[in-house]
């Protein structure tokens, strides 16, 4: 056993390497500051509740966020993939908030804690290639940071007001005044007469020693007051919002197409050891075109595998009760150049695959471990933008993370072949080299 | 108008680069239209190297060749086409039937359509195939398999047969029906080289003999004239023995 070294390699080597990878990739499958996930922040206010709002999504420690002067700056990012998601705090949005402390003060601030009014709205753009949950995950604790930080901005320029009214009338029943008429238009909370009590009591010591006072932040300010509006990311031909399908059916034909591996490298295997290569090398045929013929009929394969779970995305799965749908009106060459890219990639991978076994059991241990990794790594289980930066610049190299690149292109962002070049280059590039290295070992052999 | 010979090879030397090792030291072998010639020596003698460089799998490292009147590294695929091999491995696709496996090789020799399936009916009949022509050659015996591999090497009537170890593993019967067919076959002017250990085949159908040892040609005539030329020996057996020793080979 100790000589069988490919056999040694699948069972510590690629143990080692899944658990590296799924260990990362499970940590990363929740959006936090670990993850990869990048978040764009654009403050065109300016203003205390921009900047706080800057201060404490950055500094919070939750994500990675990014910022940007402006928000033409944070949506390029998005499209271009270098953020999968944005805050956009627009302009004069301290203005619109600090707006309700030039009524009568108390009124005004009573009367958005208990009838809570659109003052200001806060935009968060978002990569149509990320996915509900992971917006989900997002947008939930960035929006509690939204709410609570417009209710810190209001309440610190309510108290400064507060101060200078409690300075002019500092007495017992002012303090008993105010204190009720703070409260008396919040509706009913846990603890409230508690709160109401500390509320007078500091009051009243405050008026006594001449202190600032510190309003209290109770349950009732938990009232929204910034409005967050959920914005798609998207070039100006893309009409629909992709939902989980759009994601997910061509990212697993992707993963089915690179199992192709196990067949093409079981026909190589057996060529080699049956002596049929050798036997038709004696033939008046060319490496090219042994090479050749195997690439069409798994090419044919491969598109037929496409061909297939389209149908059963488009047409299986709303039947199994699933909301979203397939769209398939996407641009036909870029879909058909991802198309041939990934299968042409998929069958340089099984022929190298092929060409380096000797037996079944590796080409078939070999490549399936492989293509999960690859698939681990390429974004097919958990988006590439989840993944730690280690990783994600690991998956650089996998053949998986271009094809899925290439298709949520195609099927999320609506891209046309020019938005996929690079990816068709890089999937091409493979399939030639792989293509050659085989060649090469053939001839040896 | 004199005949170029079938193989003519000038000084073939043969080096494997990764071995360092020498499988064929200058040999010098002719072969003329019609012959059926044996190629025997023991074990690791240079028989596949030397079979392989005439069918085009490897290149001579130096020296000539020149098969069916063509330099074979120069033009392979032209030599190809007029040749047949018949390897001592079952190289035949197990999850194919007989008669696809037939026809594949077939297709890849450039036969088509009726001339294929005229070529083809003719050899499965003469190998009394026709009943097992839709079984998967996984599930046929040795003997079925070997007759496929036959076909599949005669299937374009080459004009150059090479055949390494036909009967390896064949029982009487079929041995005789394959002797009667290669007989026939290069009466009918098919040039044959045919190599094997045993040297009552090679007695019995070789019209010459070559006999190869450590990468040199050490002998070259009918099976006859080998025999009377080493005295006290009475077959082809004892003289390749005392031609090549007793000691085991790799």
């Amino acid at each position: 056993m100790i000589r069988d070294w490919p056999g040694l390699a699948i069972l510590f080597i690629m143990p080692a390497v899944l658990l590296v990878i799924i260990t990362f990739t499970q940590e990363s499958a929740i959006p936090s500051k670990k993850s990869g996930m990048k978040i764009a922040i654009a403050d065109a206010d300016s203003g205390d509740f921009g900047k706080s709002l800057v201060r404490e999504l950055t500094g919070g420690g939750y994500f990675n966020f990014k910022s940007f002067v402006n928000e033409e700056g944070a949506r390029t990012a998005v499209l271009e993939g270098e953020c999968q998601m944005a805050v956009i705090i627009p302009d004069s949005s301290t203005e619109r908030l600090y707006r309700l402390l030039n009524r009568s003060t108390i009124d005004s601030i009573k009367a958005v804690i208990s009838k809570p009014e659109i003052i200001t709205g806060v935009v968060f753009l978002y990569d149509p290639a990320v996915q509900k949950i992971f917006r989900d995950a997002v947008q939930m604790p960035v929006n509690s940071v939204i709410q609570l930080t417009a209710v810190k901005v209001l309440m610190t320029k309510y108290t400064e007001e507060v101060n200078i009214s409690v300075r002019k009338h500092s007495n017992d029943f002012s303090a008993r005044l105010i204190a009720k008429d703070f409260f008396s238009g919040i509706p009913e909370f846990p603890y409230r007469n508690e709160v109401i009590r500390r509320f007078r009591d500091e009051l009243k010591t405050r008026m006594k020693d001449g202190s600032e006072i510190t309003m209290p932040l109770s349950p009732a300010f938990n009232s929204a007051l910034v409005v967050v509006e959920e914005k798609a990311v998207r070039k100006k031909n893309m009409e629909f919002r992709p939902g989980v399908l759009q994601n997910n059916v061509p990212a697993f034909t992707l993963f089915a197409m690179f199992f192709i591996v196990i067949p093409l490298a079981g026909s190589i295997i057996n060529e080699k050891n049956h002596g049929t290569f050798t036997r038709l090398r004696t033939l008046p045929v060319s490496y090219f075109q042994v090479v050749a013929s195997k690439i069409t009929v798994f090419l044919a394969v491969c598109i037929l595998q496409f061909v297939f779970l389209m149908a059963v995305g488009k047409y299986i799965m709303p039947l199994l009760g699933e909301q979203s749908t397939l769209d398939l009106k996407v641009n036909f060459p870029a879909m058909l150049g991802a198309l041939l890219g990934s299968s042409l990639a998929a069958i340089g991978f099984g022929f190298m695959v092929g060409a380096f076994s000797s037996t079944h059991g590796q080409a078939s241990t070999f490549g399936s471990v492989m293509v999960v990794i690859l698939a681990l790594l390429g974004g097919i289980f958990v988006p590439v933008h989840m993944l730690p930066d280690v990783i994600k610049k690991i998956s650089m190299i996998s053949p998986l993370r271009w094809g899925t690149d290439a298709f949520v292109d195609v099927f999320v962002r609506s891209q046309g072949i020019s938005g996929i070049l690079t990816e068709l280059a890089l999937l091409t590039g493979f399939f030639i080299i792989s293509i050659l290295l085989t060649i090469r070992v053939f001839k040896k052999h | 108008m004199e005949q170029k010979p079938v193989i003519e090879v000038r000084d073939l030397v043969k080096k494997y680069k990764a071995s360092g090792e020498i499988a064929l030291r200058g040999v010098n072998i002719t072969v003329n239209k019609g012959e059926f010639m044996g190629l025997l020596g023991p074990n690791s003698a240079g028989k596949t190297t030397f079979t392989s460089i005439i069918c085009g799998l490897i290149n001579p490292t130096s020296g000539s060749v020149s098969v069916l009147g063509s330099d074979i590294t120069l033009f392979p695929l032209d030599v190809k086409q007029r040749i047949g091999l018949v390897p001592q491995e079952i190289a035949l696709y197990t999850g194919l039937t007989v008669k696809e496996n037939i026809y594949f090789y077939g297709h890849l020799m450039g036969f088509h359509g009726e001339a294929l399936k005229k070529r083809a009916d003719s050899l499965i009949e003469t190998f009394n195939l026709g009943e097992h022509l839709s079984k998967l050659l996984i599930h046929c015996s040795g003997g079925i398999k070997r007759r496929v591999n036959l076909i599949s090497g005669l299937i374009h009537d080459p004009e150059l047969l090479i055949l390494d170890e036909p009967t390896l593993g064949v029982d009487i019967q079929l041995r005789e029906l394959i002797f009667g067919y290669l007989s026939d076959l290069n009466s009918k002017g098919t040039t044959i080289i045919y190599t094997t250990h045993y040297m009552k085949e090679a007695e019995l159908l070789c019209s010459r003999v070559n006999i190869i040892d450590h990468g040199i040609l050490i002998a070259d005539g009918t099976p006859q004239s080998l025999i009377e030329k080493n005295e006290g020996c009475t077959d082809l057996g004892q003289v390749f023995l005392k031609m090549t020793g007793r000691d085991l080979r790799d």
